[in-house]
């Protein structure tokens, strides 16, 4: 679970930025959206391209390409959705 | 005991047949040697195995039961030593023990590995090419995969920590089957108990140093 903690945020400070980027242009009620799609997108295809070969990292701990973007994107939709309801109620 | 093997495995690269039909087995308590020039096809094989790169065709057997390369990663079945490093740099050594070992005592395994308590303090990225892949070798063999592939497992390593990992892989057989391919072939042979050189696309089995050179893998000027 440590070496996922890692992952997790190498790939989310690239989102991160994404989706700040996201949210100036659009509106601040894209930020939720934007940290599971446009800006997790991002930081996947950016730990794709800079940290190819630390993918073998997690390879060695059980961990697939698509079990790790699973993971990330499941811990973001959780962290959320509660700020997507409060845009969308009020 | 268990046992792994590859039957029929056959890749392409454009027009270029690299391995063709090739067949592979490998069983506990065994170290395999994979010997061949560059490009011919090792590296391939390993990460095919590993279910990191595509095969045009490949049957697989764990245990006897067929199985794909994409889940040996999810099954654990197989430890992989890349070529590349493939270590966080930003991270120090001993942050990277417990992100690999929950229980302290398979952490202080690794810990008290000789040549270790000298860099604990070092990130991983102002490691020598030498030390990080000693260190990365000691990670990937002391998780608990009942194989292990290893892919120049002593290339840039200093004389004392090669002796370190030769010691290190005798002592994983009593577990583990490995597979190591390497250039350094006389660090691979005293260490192997059966070797294949990959010409052609083919296996062909290697008893003894003067067969390297009868097939072409070594110079003349070794005889």
């Amino acid at each position: 679970m440590r070496a996922f903690v890692n992952y997790y945020i190498t790939v989310n400070v690239v989102n991160l930025i994404a989706s700040i980027i996201v949210a100036i242009m659009g509106g601040w009620h894209w930020l939720p959206l934007s940290l599971c799609t446009f800006g997790l997108g991002m930081g996947l295809l950016t730990y794709n391209i800079f940290y190819k070969s630390q993918y073998y990292f997690y390879y060695n701990l059980g961990y697939t390409k698509k079990r790790l973007a699973a993971m990330v994107f499941g811990c973001n939709a959780l962290l959320s959705l509660p700020f997507l309801l409060i845009f969308i109620i009020f | 005991m268990h046992s792994l093997s590859v039957n029929g495995f056959s890749r392409s690269f454009g027009t270029k047949r690299v391995l063709d039909d090739f067949n592979l087995d490998i069983k506990s308590g065994e170290i395999l040697g994979i010997f061949g020039r560059n490009g011919c096809g090792k590296s391939t094989l390993l990460k095919v195995m590993f279910g990191t790169a595509k095969a045009d065709s490949i049957n697989m057997y764990y245990d006897g039961r067929p199985v794909l390369p994409r889940d040996i990663i999810p099954n654990s079945y197989i430890g992989y030593l890349p070529q590349d490093p493939f270590l966080p740099k930003g991270l120090k050594v001993r942050d990277i023990i417990p992100m690999y070992f929950n229980k302290s005592h398979l952490q202080d395994k690794v810990f008290y590995a000789p040549g270790i308590h000298r860099i604990t303090n070092t990130k991983a990225g102002n490691l020598s090419l030498g030390e990080l892949r000693y260190f990365e070798l000691l990670l990937v063999g002391n998780l608990d995969h009942p194989f292990l592939m290893l892919d120049e497992p002593f290339s840039m390593v200093e004389p004392l920590y090669k002796e370190h990992i030769k010691e290190f892989l005798n002592g994983l057989t009593a577990t583990k089957g490995i597979i190591i391919t390497d250039h350094y072939y006389k660090d691979v042979l005293s260490i192997s108990t059966s070797n294949i050189l990959i010409k052609d696309g083919k296996a062909i089995s290697i008893d003894k140093e003067g067969e390297l050179i009868q097939k072409g893998y070594l110079p003349e000027l070794l005889k």
